[in-house]
């Protein structure tokens, strides 16, 4: 009896990461994406936080907002992007994000890198 | 009306209600805590509060001046929750987390999933259901599972789980079986459900009791607590005193049987009385061993107890828990235990072996073709049990483990002086031969060290029998030697008797011949 209630035990954790693991794949998917699009908005003009959020939010890449801070620091601290400060009438002032010199550099490797993947898995897909 | 926190987000001032504060708080330290082990942290934390204090300021119009939790929620839900976001640091958590199964990291998320039967989804009694939610299965498996059981122990299975496993009937408690993690929203969830329980108590409470006679009622109950209180410890302090010594003297009693006084059961201490234990303990084993083997049960039998009086005391004392105090007690309990243990095991050697003795005679046939079998009276069959006196005419006497008696009707124990008689009542059969002869076999079993041991234990025991003339006289006991012990010793006597021979066996003798193939 106990042997059955552990089989079923393993059954449970290994069926669990499955499913777990396919939403890693989307959630992978949509952050290697992410700073590409964040890149590519900035590219056709400075934004707030708030802003970008917005226009992904419309394309529906982004849900929560506080998917994008981190992600805002991290491409900042490494020099793809820089911001000023701007005073704001709703609150404390506000960062307004404007892409780098590196930062335009590196978003049109990620279009090379982008258009080249697009080719390569439409090939794969319609191959069938 | 509530009260409300001032809090300062990144130095704008707010008013918020302190439960929204609570739930606040708690998001804002999971936040942080998501996000401690990357570099830019703090500067991420800055950014989101900035923000925070937007959507505040975006929901305070209309003169609102403080913020609810229905904002926070709000808030919560438009910048989302940690576990939410889809960035390096929190991928490489899940994914742990989802190889880790149950156990979640010190990120504070836990996985608190609690089994309850699902009566939502219930056949029966919705053990399945909720078993299976539990485990993430089809609660089919289970079932399946349940009516294999059947088959071993009977619905017992599910009947027990059906009792011992509650129904999950709020929706806080069908999130839990159903696993959602205990986290911000859970959590929030649960400050607000409490919040309102409370609150609503408060207002049946109000609403059911008339008012004023129950204000009054309850302000005497409080003043006579306030007194009794206090009282009410040092007696049932005292209590426990009292039945703990209580407890030890009865024990002390039934295993040293030590005459306490009258001022308990006699009724019951009289047929302790009766069977001496540690005298009893003598018949089987070495002397030697007998201490400690009353040692080990006394110490097995109080620390128990003694530690349920002492939990009790120390409930009622509010004395700290003490965890030496516990690590003392189990380390009696196992030194009570190894030496029952070491004494069961030493002693357990007497009891391998197994051995029986034969011994066969024959008899003439008496003249007048009519044997007649006695026993004598068996003078401890008339055991009766005198109320009035300390110990009983004919029954089980004790003056001290050296001298005593323990007597019924199928065996004896006499000591004097420390040695040991034990009678024993043997089996006596008669069976009929086709012999010209009366042939008497008679059969001595005994356990021992081994075989060997076993067998002289055998031929050291003694049954007293003689024909004169037409009676075959046999005792109503056999012995063990002087000095023996108890090995399970047992006599088995056949007597063969011709057909042509009548028997007549005296009342006596009736108790233990069993007959067979006899007319």
């Amino acid at each position: 009896m106990y042997c059955i209630v552990l089989y079923l035990f393993y059954i449970f954790v290994f069926s669990n990461s499955i499913t777990m693991k396919s939403d890693n794949v989307k959630a992978q998917m949509r952050k290697g994406v992410l700073e590409y699009c964040i890149l590519s908005l900035l590219a056709k003009g400075d934004l707030y936080a708030t802003d970008i959020i917005s226009k992904l939010k419309e394309a529906e890449l982004i849900v929560v907002e506080g998917t994008l801070y981190p992600l805002l620091t991290r491409q900042k601290n490494a020099g793809l992007l820089a911001y000023r400060w701007e005073e704001s009438t709703k609150g404390p002032p506000r960062k307004y994000y404007t892409l780098t010199e590196a930062g335009k550099q590196f978003l049109k490797e990620l279009d090379d890198a982008w258009n080249s993947i697009i080719t390569t898995v439409d090939y794969i897909i319609t191959r069938n | 009306m509530k009260r409300t926190f001032t809090i300062n987000i990144s130095g704008i001032v707010f008013h918020i209600d302190d439960d929204a504060y609570e739930v606040l708080q708690e998001y804002l330290n999971a936040l942080k805590r998501s996000f401690s082990n990357i570099d830019e942290g703090n500067e991420v934390m800055a950014d989101i509060e900035a923000r925070i204090v937007e959507l505040f300021h975006e929901r305070l119009i209309n003169n609102r001046e403080v913020v609810t939790v229905k904002d926070v929620d709000e808030v919560i839900v438009i910048l989302g929750k940690p576990e939410e976001f889809e960035d390096n640091a929190g991928d490489e958590q899940f994914t742990q987390d989802a190889e880790s199964e149950n156990s979640r990291t010190s990120e504070g998320t836990k996985h608190g999933r609690r089994m309850y039967r699902d009566l939502d989804n219930a056949v029966l009694g919705g053990v399945s259901a909720g078993m299976a939610a539990f485990f993430g299965i089809d609660p089919i498996v289970v079932r399946v599972l349940f009516i294999v059981s059947l088959f071993f122990v009977g619905p017992l299975l599910y009947i027990i789980l059906w009792i011992a496993i509650p129904a999950a009937r709020s929706s806080a408690q069908k999130i839990e079986m159903r696993g959602e993690r205990v986290n911000i929203e859970n959590i929030e969830r649960q400050v607000r459900n409490e919040y309102e329980n409370v609150k609503n108590n408060f207002r049946n409470y109000k609403k059911k009791e008339g008012g004023r006679i129950e204000d009054v009622v309850n302000e005497i109950i409080n003043v006579f607590a306030l007194i009794a209180r206090p009282v009410g410890k040092i007696l049932l302090f005292v209590a426990a005193i009292f039945i703990f010594v209580f407890v030890i003297s009865i024990l002390v009693k039934i295993l040293g049987n030590v005459w306490i006084g009258d001022f308990y059961l006699t009724e019951f201490f009289r047929k302790v009385n009766d069977l001496p234990f540690p005298s009893f303990l003598g018949l089987i084993i070495n002397s030697d061993y007998i201490n400690l083997v009353i040692y080990g049960l006394l110490i097995i039998l109080l620390v128990p107890v003694l530690g349920i009086i002492l939990g009790i005391v120390k409930g009622i004392m509010g004395w700290k828990r003490s965890p030496l105090l516990g690590g003392i007690m189990s380390s009696l309990l196992i030194v009570g235990l190894s030496l029952l243990i070491y004494v069961g095991i030493i002693e357990s050697t007497h009891f391998k072996g197994n051995g029986m003795i034969k011994e066969k005679y024959a008899l003439e046939i008496p003249q007048s073709n009519v044997l007649h079998i006695n026993v004598p009276n068996n003078p401890y069959a008339e055991c009766t049990e005198n109320e009035d006196s300390d110990f009983d005419e004919n029954c089980g006497h004790y003056y001290d483990w050296k001298n005593y008696a323990i007597i019924n009707q199928d065996f004896s124990i006499i000591a004097n002086e420390g040695n040991l008689k034990l009678s024993v009542v043997p089996k006596v059969i008669i069976k009929r031969n086709q012999r010209d002869s009366i042939e008497v076999l008679i059969k001595k079993y005994s356990l021992g060290d081994d075989m060997h041991n076993a067998k002289d234990n055998a031929r050291n025991l003694h049954y007293d029998w003689e024909m004169i003339g037409d009676s075959l006289n046999l005792a109503a006991y056999f012995t063990l030697g002087d000095q023996e012990k108890w090995r399970n010793q047992n006599v088995e006597m056949i007597i063969y008797i011709p057909e042509k021979v009548h028997v007549k066996i005296n009342e006596n003798a009736e108790y233990f011949v069993a007959r067979r193939d006899y007319q």
